[in-house]
């Protein structure tokens, strides 16, 4: 059965765009076929991270959403931009970056059912294996639709102060919904924690398993907006934390 | 016998924390045995400093201060909500949806 992975963090900047790129590098460098969607219809940004301009974007999300469309026409096929040469394929369902287009979608809403369907047609109709949603921060009405459909969350959090609470309030909300697979994902970590420490506090503070601890990496900052990290540095140690990760993620 | 001092006073003063860098700079610079135990004795005092400030960052940088009662009405503002209501209402439909069943 395909499997749907949402990846959702409380708050802004802690790389939950550049881990869902990678993730789905991961799964198609295994051979898999992946869809990745920009569910983050207020600041969509993940086609960046796959080299999609903005004017290749032919048919995004909120095309679908409005009936201009099938949701099989808003897939982007974005293997030949991933920078290696995989088994699988990337699709990327992008949202619209015209910011009219976002402002009506906000405005107007759309209807959860209509969404639903739409990811189940894409999964039929493009033979995907995973489908990964990129959300948006926070808990609003369409990331907690995106919790619900999900058969694993994985919540991306820094370890700071700041991200701390919120990522306490998205594991409770997210038991609510009985989530059937929640994991968390420590990302940009100083290079002094010991991962290992970090990994077992976490653990005790949220009693939710810990898919990996991601140390702060710089090549990984210079490369955050521009290529695939995972099949760039192929031996490098994030790498291989994200290969963890993603075990962990759909086992 | 002075300069031996000095260093004595050193190794007093590290175990303090009152250890200045510079305090052993014109011991150090002499060329014979006692010179040389002087830079040796800096460098280890430079380390151990290093490695405190290390240990000391990452005890801060874990604890973890939650407010519990917070938490929880951040919740339930959320779970208490029409919109969550509704959805927790209809998850069973959308997850039959979505796995094709």
């Amino acid at each position: 059965m395909s499997k749907i992975v949402s990846f959702h963090s409380f708050r802004g900047g802690t790389g939950k765009s550049n881990t869902t790129a990678n993730i789905a590098a991961l799964l198609a460098a295994e051979g898999r076929r992946v869809g990745v969607v920009d569910a983050d219809i207020q600041s969509p940004g993940i086609h960046v991270l796959f080299g999609l301009a903005g004017q290749e974007i032919t048919h995004a999300l909120n095309d679908y959403l409005w009936g201009k469309c099938d949701i099989a026409q808003t897939a982007h096929d974005v293997t030949p931009h991933l920078g290696a040469d995989v088994s699988g394929q990337v699709f990327l369902i992008p949202s619209s970056i015209k910011a009219g287009e976002i402002t009506r979608v906000l405005r107007e809403g759309y209807d959860a059912q209509l969404l639903t369907k739409g990811f189940r047609n894409l999964i039929d109709k493009l033979g995907l294996d995973v489908l990964l949603i990129d959300t948006h921060p926070g808990l609003g009405e369409e990331t907690l639709l995106s919790i619900v459909i999900s058969h694993t969350l994985a919540i991306i959090m820094r370890p700071d102060q700041q991200d701390y609470e919120g990522t306490g309030v998205t594991v409770q909300v997210a038991r609510k919904l009985d989530v059937p697979r929640l994991q968390l994902i420590v990302n940009k970590a100083p290079a002094c924690l010991d991962p290992a420490v970090v990994k077992a506090q976490m653990e005790q503070t949220y009693g939710c398993e810990v898919a990996a601890v991601l140390p702060h990496s710089d090549e990984m900052m210079i490369l955050a907006s521009a290529g695939i990290f995972v099949l760039r540095y192929p031996d490098h140690q994030i790498t291989a934390s994200l290969k963890q990760a993603l075990a962990r993620l759909l086992p | 016998m002075r300069h031996v001092a000095l260093v004595t006073d050193a190794a007093a003063a590290v175990e303090t924390e009152t250890f200045d860098l510079e305090a052993l700079a014109y011991v150090s610079a002499r060329t014979d045995a006692l010179g040389q135990l002087a830079r040796v004795f800096a460098r280890m005092a430079r380390e151990v400093y290093s490695r405190e400030q290390r240990l000391k960052q990452q005890v801060q940088q874990l604890r973890i201060e939650l407010d519990e009662a917070r938490q929880a009405r951040q919740v339930a503002e959320i779970t208490e909500s029409e919109y969550f209501q509704r959805l927790q209402a209809r998850t069973h439909d959308l997850r039959r949806i979505i796995d094709g069943s």
